[in-house]
């Protein structure tokens, strides 16, 4: 089922279009107009009306789409990780859903990244239950890496490529093809240029952590997982950040955010918070 | 199928382009090739070991440089992904299967470049005669798959030790001393004349290489992902 959210003005015939652009892009072309009800209008190819029970994220005057038929879960349970007799963290438990950023947060050295990466699948976890779920089944191990975009501190690209040899790298071992055209819009879309083939050791750090959101942007993955994202970027870099990142957890996307920023922080609604 | 091998192409790529501009592996396995190639042939040269030990020892001679050489360059295609953090992304990005067979690809590159440089090199400084030379070469060929095929899982293994360089031979010796016995005697029989010897030769080093190829396979996810 597919369901868009508007703002919380009344929907104009420019909204209704951008709708129905959208849900023919996702192959959904019947859309049925129903109600325009109080603060948010609801709509449904199936025609079954269900409203989204979790809290709206939206940007006023940002039309959201959400494809939930398509959103991937992550559930998570008891989880505790301890290195030999360090214990890092014991007995975290959440579910991250499509549509919606989980926010983890906590003083450093209280395992935001540790808890992230087992999230991810890079950890086993040494108790609990990480689970990715496409509906009510599992996602198998193969396919886990072809829905999920990580960025991390932790996870560097090659310094010894430029910009779009990464990208181009990342493209093919995901079995994107080569993908020139993807990679390009990719880069343009986090302020880098293309043409540029300066190697990435080259790079500010700023430009690096750019290149890295869009390698993690790159396949366009039903899963996003942002380890302290905005770090080195400069306002205008965070601000993009941000509303890139709203849009996609609107769009339906599961979004993941270790952070200590205030203002990353406020992008969702959803916090775990992890103690030393 | 042809996925996988793209995806494994890829990887192999990308690491013969970096290892093009930084050329660690390279530099770490001519300089060492060269270096023992030009103290041997200066201090045993063709003409100090007599005519019936010649095939012998210098196929011993040849086989020693080879492998430590590739000991000492070859365990930076997972070296290189740890250190500069670029695994845990290479991990989510690609199958393991994919990343396992692109680096072996790219191992038998640089053991190949190694042995097309050294191994003329060799034979005209030492003055290595050799009777059977396509035997020659398919022992070479073979020597060197099953080389980059050990060394690749086990640099995998070590890649993620915190005390590497020492693990790395430690490990690999094992492994490689009867592929280094096996190698040897074949050369000896490319370089005498006998057949059979080489024959025997290539029957237990492709058999060796099949069975180090399956068992890499099947081990390098678990090394790889846990």
């Amino acid at each position: 089922m597919l369901t868009a959210v508007f703002p919380e003005s009344a929907p104009s015939d420019n909204d209704w279009a951008r709708a129905d652009r959208l849900a023919t892009g996702v192959r959904a072309p019947n859309i049925v107009r129903d109600g325009t009800s109080g603060e948010r209008v609801f709509f449904s190819a199936s025609c079954i009306l269900k409203p989204v029970s979790a809290r709206p994220v939206v940007r006023p005057g940002v039309l959201s789409f959400r494809a939930m038929a398509d959103g991937i879960r992550i559930s998570f349970s008891d989880v505790a990780k301890r290195y030999d007799l360090r214990v890092i963290f014991k007995a975290v438990s959440g579910e991250a859903v499509p549509g919606e950023v989980l926010v983890i947060t906590g003083p450093n050295g209280s395992g935001k990244s540790t808890l992230l990466s087992i999230l991810c699948g890079l950890l086993r976890p040494t108790r609990g239950e990480v689970r990715h779920l496409h509906g009510d089944a599992e996602v198998a191990r193969e396919a886990w890496r072809l829905h999920l975009g990580v960025v991390a501190p932790s996870m560097a690209v090659y310094e010894e490529l430029d910009a779009m040899e990464n990208l181009g790298f990342f493209a093919r071992v995901r079995g994107l093809g080569p993908c020139e055209g993807r990679c390009r819009e990719g880069l343009l879309a986090v302020g880098l240029d293309p043409d540029r083939r300066t190697l990435v050791r080259g790079y500010s750090t700023g430009m690096a952590q750019r290149l890295k959101i869009a390698q993690a942007l790159l396949h366009d993955p039903a899963v996003l997982v942002l380890d302290e994202p905005g770090s080195n970027l400069d306002p205008a870099g965070k601000d993009w950040l941000e509303e890139h990142v709203r849009g996609l957890a609107a769009a339906g996307k599961t979004v993941l955010l270790a952070t200590n920023d205030p203002r990353e922080m406020d992008w969702g609604s959803l916090h775990v918070a992890l103690a030393v | 199928m042809w996925r996988w091998l793209s995806e494994a192409l890829a990887v192999a790529a990308k690491d013969l382009r970096t290892e093009f501009r930084t050329r660690v592996a390279l530099n770490s396995l001519g300089l060492f090739a060269l270096t023992v190639l030009a103290a041997v042939s200066y201090t045993v040269g063709p003409y100090r070991i007599t005519a019936e030990d010649r095939p012998f020892l210098l196929a011993v001679l040849l086989w020693i440089i080879v492998f430590f050489a590739a000991l000492a360059g070859l365990d930076r295609s997972f070296v290189k992904e740890e250190e500069s953090h670029t695994a845990p992304l290479l991990r989510l990005a690609a199958s393991p299967h994919a990343v396992w067979f692109g680096k072996l690809i790219y191992n038998l590159c640089l053991i190949y470049a190694l042995m097309a440089m050294l191994v003329p090199l060799y034979c005209i400084l030492m003055g290595y005669k050799i009777v059977l030379l396509q035997s020659f070469v398919i022992t070479l060929v073979l020597g060197g798959y099953t080389l980059a095929v050990v060394t690749t899982i086990i640099a995998a293994i070590i890649a993620r030790a915190m005390t590497r360089g020492a693990l790395f031979s430690v490990l690999s010796l094992p492994l490689l001393l009867p592929l280094m016995i096996f190698l040897i005697q074949g050369t000896t029989g490319a370089a005498e004349g006998t057949p059979e010897t080489v024959t025997n030769t290539i029957r237990a080093v492709l058999s060796m290489g099949g069975i180090m190829t399956i068992v890499s396979g099947a081990l390098f996810p678990v090394v790889w992902s846990d």
